[in-house]
């Protein structure tokens, strides 16, 4: 299993990272990455199993980093975690092939539900 | 959306106090939450993070403000620490996480108004240390609270037309 988290906030992917650990995935499962051109890049160096993307950050934001990944033909299982889960959000997420929008703040089990739906 | 939606500074900071109240209780798990107070004016120096909301019927900024103690207990209660370990913690992840706190409180904020404006977006946080002082075309709005035993400021500054 290889999880790779995308947020440009160390907290935020500490807080993703022990949210895994309590629903039973082990660490040596999870890759991170704090920007959008980085993730793009270890997307295709090493596809993992699930990205686990923030959606407002600097730079290549969640959602050109879903759009470059499949404008380049990469079908990854892709699921946002955002502050922002408005019914927009989620509308575009999903119409731009994201698989899940989880809204901050999130219990671990919610994201559990959203993992064992995909994996 | 609305034509008629319009939230004056204190309506703004009443939907931030809600969500922080149950962000404070419901996720950082303070078994207390109380408001001391609220006015119209700068909040007191201290640490603040802000973050802006920008959309068709409002542009505005939210903000937290506590002591570097107090946001050193507040960022470690954000990333499952105990008082210890968030005195401890490096000052960069301290401001991260901080920043972290206020980006998921407006995130909530703007769910609670999208049915009247759908059309916010969230900026980035940026951390000020010391006090903020309004412009002259703006008003800030600012509500004492504790929780957890730490002293929080919230805080609301808009332009002054939407007073």
């Amino acid at each position: 299993m290889n999880i790779l988290i995308v947020d440009d906030s160390k907290a935020m992917r500490m807080i993703v990272k022990r949210s895994l650990r309590q629903v039973g995935y082990p660490d040596d499962s999870m890759q991170e990455a704090d920007n959008g051109n980085d993730a793009l890049t270890s997307i295709k160096a090493a596809k993992p199993d699930v990205v686990l993307c923030d959606w407002n950050m600097p730079g290549m934001s969640g959602i050109d980093l879903l759009k470059a990944l499949k404008g380049d033909g990469i079908d990854v299982k892709f699921g946002f975690i955002t502050s922002i889960a408005t019914p927009e959000i989620r509308q575009e997420a999903e119409g731009s092939g994201a698989l899940f929008v989880i809204g901050k703040p999130f219990a671990p089990e919610k994201l559990k539900e959203a993992l064992d739906k995909v994996l | 959306m609305s034509a008629t939606f319009h939230k004056n500074p204190q309506e703004w900071l009443d939907v931030l106090m809600s969500v922080t109240k149950e962000f404070a209780v419901e996720t950082l798990g303070f078994g207390s939450y109380e408001t001391k107070g609220r006015k119209d004016g700068p909040p007191d120096p201290g640490i603040g993070t802000y973050i802006p909301l920008v959309g068709a019927s409002a542009s505005l900024e939210m903000g937290i403000v506590s002591t570097e103690l107090g946001c050193r207990h507040l960022s470690g209660a954000l990333l499952g620490m105990d008082s210890d370990e968030s005195e401890e913690m490096a000052e960069d992840d301290m401001v991260d996480a901080f920043g972290e706190i206020i980006n998921i409180v407006a995130g909530v904020v703007k769910q609670r108004v999208n049915e009247e404006d759908s059309t916010f977006n969230l900026g980035l946080p940026i951390l000020v240390k010391g006090q903020i002082r309004a412009m002259e075309h703006q008003i800030t709005a600012v509500a004492d609270v504790v929780t957890g035993n730490i002293p929080v400021q919230l805080v609301v500054v808009t332009p002054r037309c939407m007073e």
